[in-house]
C-alpha cells in the first residue's frame, strides 16, 4: 500500500512537472490547449469560419516559440508581447475586420519540432498568418514549408541566413545581424580598434555574426587575431579566454546568447582583459546583473533595451508599450523578445491595412508597401523589397554597470578614461 | 599562460571530479548508474541561491542546509524509485533510465520555481581577486580545488575505513551475504543514493558565484563528470578526481593550444580510448570487472 502510494505521489510529482511547461502559457492567457499548441482567443469575443471576403471571420494567427528549455523566459516575454499586440489589432478591428484568433506553439528551439508545427499549422489549424520563432534554427527549418503554403510570415530571428532564401512570403521585423555587424564595425574604427579577437557560439544565429563581424572588420582593416568557438551549454570558457588574451587584441567580439553572456564577461576580465569587447545583441539586463563589474566596457548595437523601471525610458512609444505590459503582466519585460514580438504583429496588421484585405499575398504587398511606420525597433521601411523593415539602431556601452548610449559615453570622455588607464 | 591555462584546467576538473565522485560512489556501494548527477549540482546551485542569495543565511549555514536538502532528496529518490524498481527485478538498464527521467523532471521543475534565466548567486569572498603564480583568480576557483581534495579523502576514508563504508560496499558486492551478516542493505544504499546528491550539490554550490545558476548548469558537466569517472576507473574516489582533473586539463589545453572547436571531440575520443584499451581506468578499479 506504502509503494503503491508513494509510486503515486511520484507519478503526480512528474504529471505537475511536465505541465509546468505549459502553465507559464496558460497562466497570463485566456485559452484552451490542444496538443503542443494553445489557442488564445481574442478578448473581444471569437466566431467559427473564416473566408477572405467574410470580414466577420476569425484571423488565425500562429505563433511558434521556443515556450520550454533554456530560452522559455524569453520566448513567454515573445508571446505576451505578442498577445498585447493582437489585443490592440483586435480593439482597433483586427485584420481587414477579422478579429485575431492567436495559436501559440511549443517548438522547444528544435529544427525538428518546428517542421512538425509548420505542418500542424498549415494542415491542421489552418492558420491565416504567422509571427515566426525567437530562434533564426527553427525559422529556418519551417521557412520553405510555409513559403509553399503561401502563409505570410514576419520572422523575429537575428540571422541573415533564412533571409536570404528569398521566401516570397517571409519577412522581417527584427534587426537583421549582418547590420549590425556593420554597425560595430563602424563603432570599432571610430574607437580606433586595430586587431580584434572573435568567440562565438556554434548556433546558426551567433556563427552567422561571426562570419558576418569577420568580414566588416577585415573590410575595415582591423586585423582578426584569432576565432574561437564553444558549445551549447559550455560553462567554462577558460582555454578560449587564455589564447584570445595571448593573441593580445585591441578588442573582443562575443557571438553569444544571453545565459552564457555574463560568464564570458566574466571570465574574460578575471583572465586579465581590459580592453573593450563588443556583443552581437543587447547584453541582457539580467545577464549584467549576474556579470556585474565585468560587463563594463561591453558595446552592442542594437534596437532596444531592457528597462528597470518605466521612468528610466525617454522614447514615448517605447514608454507606452512597457507601460502597458507592466499593467497586463504585473513586470517589465525580461527580455526584448517581448518587443520583437509586438512589432511584429504590427507589421502585419499594417501590411493588411494598406492592401485592405487579410488575404496572405494581400498583405505581402501591403507589407512591402510599408515606408514610414514607427515600430518600437525604429521606423520600419520595406520598400526596398528584400523583406527587411529595418536597418539601423543605437549603439549602447555597458558603464558603471548601466545602458549607456555611445555617442554620449565617447562625448563624456568614456573612452578617453580606459585608455588613459 | 600555462600557469593561467593548468589553474583553469584544475578547476574546472575538480568540478568534474566531485560530479565523478558522485557516480563512484553509487557504483562502489550499491552497483548501480545514476545519470542524474549534473541535475543535482544545478538544484544544489538552486538551493544555494535560495538558502545563502535570498535568506542571506551566512555561508556556512547554507552550505549545511543544502547539502542536508540533497541528501534527503537523494535518499528520497533511493526509496520512492530505484528501491521500488530494484524490487520488482527489472533490468539495470532500466534504473538507468529511470534516474534519466528523474534528470529531466529535475531541469523541469527548477525551470518552473526559478524561472530560465541566469539568477545572481553573491560572491563567497567578494568581488575582489587573488593572485596565485602570477595569474588573478577568484577565490572562490581555489575553495573549490581545496573543498574537491577534501571531499575526495573523505569519502576514500569513510569507504574504505569504516564499518559504515565497508557494510556499503559489502551491500555493493554481494546483498544476500550482506544481509546475512546483519548489514541493512536497503539503508546502506539510501545513504549512498543521499551522500552522491550532497556531494554533486557542494559542486552547485562553489560554480554559482563563478557562473551564476541557471537550469542547464549541470547538464554538460554532469557528462563530463561520467567520463571522469571512466578514465579514472569508475567506483574509485581517487580515480573520480585524478579523471576530473585530467579531462578539465585536456579540455583547457585543447581550447588553449589547438582550437576550441577540438575540445569535446578530442576529450570524448579519449573516453573511448579509455574504454577500448583501459576499461578499468587509470586507477585499475576492479569493480567494474566485478
Amino acid at each position: 500500500m506504502k509503494r503503491r502510494l508513494l509510486a503515486g505521489c511520484m507519478a503526480a510529482a512528474m504529471l505537475v512537472s511536465l505541465a509546468g511547461c505549459s502553465s507559464a502559457e496558460t497562466g497570463k492567457t485566456e485559452g484552451n490547449t490542444t496538443g503542443n499548441s494553445t489557442e488564445v482567443s481574442s478578448e473581444t469575443g471569437t466566431t467559427e469560419g473564416k473566408s477572405d471576403n467574410d470580414p466577420g471571420g476569425e484571423f488565425v494567427l500562429g505563433s511558434p516559440q521556443p515556450l520550454t528549455g533554456v530560452n522559455a523566459q524569453a520566448a513567454q516575454a515573445t508571446l505576451n508581447g505578442i498577445q498585447l499586440a493582437v489585443e490592440e489589432v483586435n480593439a482597433s478591428g483586427g485584420i481587414a475586420g477579422r478579429q485575431i484568433k492567436l495559436v501559440s506553439y511549443d517548438d522547444q528551439g528544435s529544427p525538428e519540432e518546428a517542421v512538425k508545427i509548420a505542418n500542424k499549422m498549415i494542415e491542421v489549424d489552418k492558420v491565416d498568418g504567422v509571427i515566426g520563432p525567437l530562434l533564426s534554427t527553427c525559422q529556418m527549418a519551417q521557412g520553405t514549408l510555409l513559403n509553399d503554403a503561401g502563409i505570410p510570415t514576419v520572422a523575429i530571428g537575428l540571422s541573415p541566413s533564412f533571409m536570404q532564401n528569398n521566401w516570397e512570403y517571409v519577412v522581417r521585423s527584427s534587426l537583421n545581424s549582418d547590420y549590425v555587424m556593420k554597425i560595430l564595425a563602424e563603432n570599432m574604427t571610430q574607437l580606433e580598434i586595430k586587431s580584434l579577437a572573435i568567440f562565438s557560439g556554434q548556433d546558426d544565429s551567433s556563427k552567422a555574426a561571426s562570419n558576418a563581424m569577420k568580414t566588416e572588420a577585415e573590410k575595415a582593416g582591423i586585423k582578426v587575431t584569432t576565432t574561437e568557438t564553444y558549445v551549447d551549454g559550455d560553462t567554462d570558457f577558460s582555454g578560449q579566454a587564455a589564447k584570445i588574451i595571448n593573441t593580445n587584441p585591441d578588442a573582443v567580439f562575443v557571438a553569444s546568447y544571453a545565459n552564457v553572456q555574463p560568464i564570458i564577461a566574466k571570465q574574460l576580465r578575471q583572465f586579465g582583459f581590459e580592453g573593450l569587447c563588443f556583443n552581437k545583441e543587447l547584453f541582457q539586463a539580467d545577464s549584467l546583473k549576474v556579470a556585474g563589474e565585468a560587463a563594463n566596457n561591453w558595446i552592442f548595437a542594437y534596437p532596444y533595451i531592457s528597462y528597470e523601471n518605466i521612468e528610466d525610458c525617454d522614447i514615448p512609444n517605447m514608454k507606452e508599450f512597457i507601460t502597458k505590459y507592466q499593467e497586463k503582466y504585473g513586470e517589465l519585460p525580461s527580455h526584448e523578445g517581448a518587443m520583437r514580438g509586438y512589432d511584429a504583429v504590427m507589421v502585419l496588421w499594417k501590411g493588411a491595412e494598406n492592401s485592405g484585405s487579410a488575404d496572405g499575398k494581400a498583405i505581402l504587398e501591403g507589407i512591402n508597401k510599408i515606408s514610414d511606420f514607427e515600430g518600437l525597433a525604429g521606423t520600419f521601411d520595406y520598400t526596398a523589397g528584400d523583406g527587411e523593415g529595418i536597418r539601423t539602431c543605437n549603439s549602447y556601452v555597458i558603464s558603471g554597470e548601466k545602458y549607456v548610449l555611445l555617442d554620449n559615453w565617447l562625448k563624456e570622455g568614456g573612452y578617453e578614461a580606459i585608455k588613459s588607464k | 599562460m600555462l600557469i593561467q591555462v593548468l589553474i583553469s584546467g584544475l578547476v574546472i576538473g575538480c568540478v568534474y571530479g566531485l560530479i565523478a565522485l558522485g557516480y563512484s560512489l553509487i557504483y562502489k556501494a550499491s552497483g548501480l548508474m545514476s545519470f542524474a548527477q549534473g541535475d543535482m549540482l544545478t538544484l544544489g546551485a538552486f538551493l544555494g541561491y535560495m538558502f545563502y542569495g535570498q535568506l542571506k543565511l551566512p555561508f556556512v549555514v547554507s552550505l549545511v542546509c543544502v547539502m542536508l536538502c540533497m541528501f534527503g532528496l537523494g535518499q528520497l529518490l533511493e526509496r520512492g524509485i530505484i528501491r521500488v524498481l530494484l524490487k520488482n527485478n527489472v533490468l539495470p538498464v532500466y534504473i538507468v533510465l529511470a534516474t534519466i527521467a528523474i534528470s529531466y523532471i529535475i531541469q523541469n521543475a527548477a525551470m518552473m520555481i526559478w524561472g530560465t534565466q541566469t539568477l545572481t548567486f553573491p560572491p563567497i569572498f567578494g568581488s575582489s581577486l587573488v593572485e596565485l603564480f602570477g595569474v588573478k583568480v577568484q577565490p572562490e576557483a581555489i575553495f573549490c580545488i581545496i573543498m574537491s581534495v577534501i571531499c575526495m579523502l573523505f569519502l576514500h576514508v569513510f569507504m574504505k575505513y569504516t564499518r559504515f563504508g565497508t557494510a556499503m560496499r559489502a551491500a555493493a558486492m554481494d546483498p544476500t551475504a550482506a544481509r546475512a551478516c546483519g548489514i541493512n542493505t536497503s539503508f546502506s544504499t539510501g545513504v549512498t543514493w543521499g551522500l552522491s546528491a550532497g556531494v554533486a550539490a557542494l559542486g552547485g554550490m562553489l560554480l554559482g558565484p563563478i557562473y551564476g545558476v541557471f537550469t542547464m548548469l549541470g547538464a554538460i558537466i554532469g557528462r563530463k563528470g561520467f567520463s571522469s569517472a571512466v578514465i579514472g576507473g569508475f567506483g574509485n574516489m581517487y580515480g573520480a578526481m585524478l579523471g576530473g582533473i585530467l579531462l578539465g586539463l585536456i579540455e583547457t589545453g585543447t581550447s588553449a593550444y589547438v582550437s576550441s572547436a577540438y575540445k569535446d571531440m578530442i576529450s570524448y575520443s579519449i573516453l573511448l580510448i579509455f574504454l577500448f584499451v583501459k576499461p578499468t581506468g587509470i586507477f585499475n578499479e576492479q569493480a567494474i570487472t566485478e
